[in-house]
């Protein structure tokens, strides 16, 4: 039997109410056998004292509850953001600033590329920050004009191509007519493509080809290590296609030995018959593992507020634009939510407009009419736009919700001035109103839209601020305590997990962020950058700067 | 090369694709379809007549094939490009949430295929209900307005008052006036094969109803059928017809008029009538052919 170990710290908040703040924890056979005095924990008998973390401070591993593992494969690319990013072995991009630096990046990267015929791909661009300067497939056939280059936005909802990309699809031609290809002056297309139906078609051709909404085997190890940079031990993949196949391959990766978090991939509702869906998740749920937690569903309502794809109570867009696009049909929600409780199968509903919000609120109130189910935890992601009626509405019906606290850091600006206007800029993803309504609340990044971080998560919902140094929502804004709890606890109980992880108590996994300094004592704006410095999962230690 | 052409089934949840795409499988009309669905989920296609079957496609005896799209319908057009012999048409059944003008955008990207035409079913039971639904009014009617030829399917499950208030919506609110009416989806491949003449005779517009009225007429009780085929083919501003009608003695037959000639003969299967008109707006005089029905 293996030998108990226990653990000095400096400081280890539990987040067990019943002993907050301990200065040991003592770990066996990968679960926490127990938390306080060492005393205390010497009285279970023969241990190893380990005084690795003498001068860090404990919290519980951090608990992401709505990302993507394909942030991994996406850093094969070449990163291109504006913000400076940390890549999984460690090293830190600084930002672009300018389409010049843009291109000088790309350029450095493609003397690289051996073959000729490989495609060049970079992502995370962000004209917003450039004066919405666009990027022009000219600009990228500086670049190379016989290999195909293409860079993606950080949304996720437009690509640039140069020309090669263009005409390897068949569309350096005048004459195209499509919503999502804009053209230029001389009658060719300008090489951006907004949304997924003008994408797909050149995607494969520089790099992002159909499946890219899923990790490969290398994307899953790199987005591991990332999970450990950020102090995170359990994360979901929040929109995974789940085939056979590729549940065979998140099954034998997580498995291996230094494997160093919990993945919980959902199965996306699409192309699919909610029946065949229930069936597929029932049998792939039989397979969970420690590390790779199966049987949960993603549905889809609508598309993003930024992209006009959200669908929002009247009055609508502040610019004007026509309401959204549903994803989902009001029946097939029915149906899906109807055959899921039925199923004891949990859903987590995409929603970003406040009329999505209200068709999930509704359908699953009527669906708990005919299979009362009293601890579902259905929850809503992003939830942006919700309104207070709305928060206290979820809060009777027993739902959880999601907030995209980063979001409102990255685009809030553009919230207020363009998308849906100052009154309901502020309210968005209000933290504050969802914990008052006593709806059970959790805080994510959607990586890699932005970056996996949940202390810097838990900043912007502390301090609601947006990249111009604006606090929007000043009322919305929630403690360093509360946002400790989201990152954590909260997470944990909309995956119906917080009875094995989000806290520091005995019989729990042995899950720990390790942290240079206390969050809990730092003042609200620094607590981006309290530095992590790597995870203990189940146990096992991960040190951040010394991944295998 | 030769496109293929591509005729969407667009209408939303329950309007009745599927049943169209089963009774089109079963009577293709010598045609080789290949048809492309969201997922197979209630397609009923007799047993006996699937040669072949794996998770995206069913092979059907005569050269049919059906395929799921699942979320990838560019994709999954791509592949069939490959498909050889290429099939006669292909259809595509969108999803009940879809907008027939973003799928048109998008065949309009592929090379090897033009749109022939978009056909939208209304569920005449519960259409109007839908029409005023805060949640997807504006879906419903942007599904209707953006198609070539509108079904209205389930006409026995209302009644005749409410079937003239759902025609005088769709046609007056919503401006689309080319409709049929049916029960159980039964229209004939023929039927849509004419949505083909529409697009490919104003292959220089983007709006088909710029330049073309047309209507759907169902003629029985026919004492004279070379009588109706002439007057028909005389009619003002014609530009081509297609369908089936029933004579007096309850024999069926095709008509066709294009390039004006007129093609006459009597079909031993019991399509369902109807016969879709087209002519030059301005010239068109659709009231004189509406009544050679009631004659």
């Amino acid at each position: 039997m293996q030998k108990t170990k226990i653990y000095s710290a400096k400081k280890i908040y539990t987040m067990n109410p019943c002993r907050p703040i301990v200065s040991h924890v003592a770990v066996k056979e990968g679960k926490i056998l127990g938390a306080g005095s060492l005393e205390e924990l010497a009285s279970w008998g023969e241990f190893d004292l380990d005084d690795t973390f003498n001068e860090k401070v404990i919290m519980p591993g951090f608990v992401e509850g709505h990302a993507h593992t394909m942030e991994g494969t996406l850093w094969r690319k070449v990163y291109l953001g504006w913000f400076d990013r940390t890549d999984p072995s460690g090293k830190t991009w600084p930002g672009l600033k300018s389409i010049n630096e843009i291109i000088e990046r790309l350029s450095a990267a493609e003397k690289e590329l051996s073959n000729e015929d490989l495609p060049l791909s970079g992502w995370s661009i962000d004209p917003i920050y450039m004066d919405n300067q666009r990027i022009s497939r000219q600009a990228l056939d500086q670049v190379s004009r016989t290999r195909p280059i293409g860079v993606l936005h950080a949304s996720g909802h437009i690509l640039n191509v140069n020309s090669k990309g263009l005409e390897l699809a068949g569309l350096l031609k005048k004459g195209i007519n499509h919503p999502g290809i804009p053209i230029g002056n001389d009658g060719y297309p300008t090489g951006e493509l907004y949304g997924p139906d003008a994408m797909t078609p050149v995607g494969k051709h520089v790099g992002f080809d159909r499946s890219m909404t899923d990790c490969d085997e290398q994307g899953l190890r790199d987005y591991a290590r990332l999970c450990v940079r950020a102090g995170v031990t359990t994360c979901t993949d929040l929109a995974a296609r789940l085939t056979e196949e590729s549940v065979s391959m998140m099954l034998r990766v997580t498995g291996e030995a230094n494997f160093p978090a919990c993945i919980v991939p959902l199965k996306v509702f699409f192309g699919m018959s909610p029946k065949d869906l229930v069936e597929f998740v029932k049998e792939i749920q039989t397979l969970s593992t420690e590390r790779l937690r199966l049987g949960r569903i993603k549905a889809v309502l609508d598309g993003s507020i930024q992209g006009f794809s959200a669908r929002l109570n009247w009055p609508g867009y502040f610019n004007g634009s026509p309401n959204g696009l549903w994803y989902t049909s009001p029946e097939q929600l029915l149906e899906l939510y109807s055959l899921a409780l039925e199923n004891n199968l949990q859903i987590h509903t995409h929603t970003n407009g406040d009329q999505a919000t209200q068709l999930a609120i509704e359908t699953l109130e009527a669906v708990l009419k005919v299979h009362p189910s009293f601890d579902h935890r259905f929850t809503l992601q992003h939830c942006q736009l919700a309104s207070t009626a709305q928060f206290r509405k979820m809060s009777k019906l027993g739902m959880c919700v999601n907030l995209f606290a980063n979001h409102h850091y990255y685009w809030g600006d553009e919230h207020y001035r363009l998308t849906v206007g100052p009154e309901r800029a502020e309210r968005m993803n209000a933290c504050r109103t969802a914990l008052d309504a006593n709806v059970n609340m959790a805080i994510h990044s959607d990586a890699p839209i932005t970056p996996l971080a949940p202390l810097f998560t838990a900043w912007c919902a502390v301090n609601r601020l947006t990249v111009s140094e604006r606090v929007q929502g000043e009322h919305e804004k929630i403690s360093i305590e509360e946002a400790m709890f989201a990152i954590t606890l909260g997470a944990a109980y909309t995956l119906h997990m917080d009875h094995e992880i989000g806290s520091i108590e005995i019989g729990k996994r042995a899950d720990f962020a390790i942290l240079e300094d206390d969050p809990f004592e730092a003042k609200p704006v620094d607590l981006k950058n309290i530095a992590v410095w790597g995870t203990v999962q189940s146990g096992r230690i991960f040190e951040a700067d010394n991944l295998s | 090369m030769k496109e293929t052409p591509v005729i969407l089934v667009s209408g939303y949840l329950g309007a009745g694709k599927t049943t169209l795409i089963n009774n089109l499988l079963r009577e293709p009309n010598g045609k080789r379809l290949a048809i492309l669905v969201n997922e197979f989920g209630e397609l009923a296609i007799d047993e006996d007549l699937i040669e072949a079957k794996d998770d995206n496609l069913i092979s059907i005896s005569g050269g049919c094939i059906c395929c799921s799209f699942g979320d990838d319908l560019s994709g999954a057009l791509s592949d069939l490009a490959k498909f050889l012999p290429a099939p006669d048409y292909i259809l595509i059944e969108s999803s009940g949430v879809a907008l027939p003008n973003q799928i048109v955008a998008n065949v309009g990207l592929l090379n090897k295929f033009f749109m022939a035409g978009v056909v939208c079913i209304v569920d005449c039971s519960n259409v109007l209900q839908k029409l005023r639904d805060g949640y997807v009014s504006d879906l419903i009617a942007s599904q209707i307005e953006n198609s070539n030829l509108i079904i209205l399917n389930k006409t026995d499950a209302c009644s005749a008052q409410k079937l003239e208030l759902i025609k005088e919506q769709i046609s007056v609110d919503l401006n689309a006036n080319l409709i049929a009416s049916t029960t159980f989806s039964n229209i004939s491949f023929e039927i849509l094969e004419e949505l083909q003449g529409i697009s490919a005779a104003c292959s220089d517009t983007d709006h088909a109803d710029d330049v073309f009225d047309s209507v759907v007429i169902y003629p029985s009780n026919i004492d004279d059928p070379v009588n109706l085929g002439n007057l028909l083919l005389n009619a003002t501003g014609i530009e081509r017809a297609k369908g089936y009608f029933e004579d007096i003695a309850n024999n069926r037959w095709l008509i066709q008029i294009s390039s004006g000639a007129l093609q006459l003969k009597q079909v031993q299967d019991h399509f369902p009538i109807g016969i879709v008109v087209i002519g030059l707006k301005g010239h068109f005089d659709i009231s004189t052919v509406a009544s050679l029905v009631q004659r």
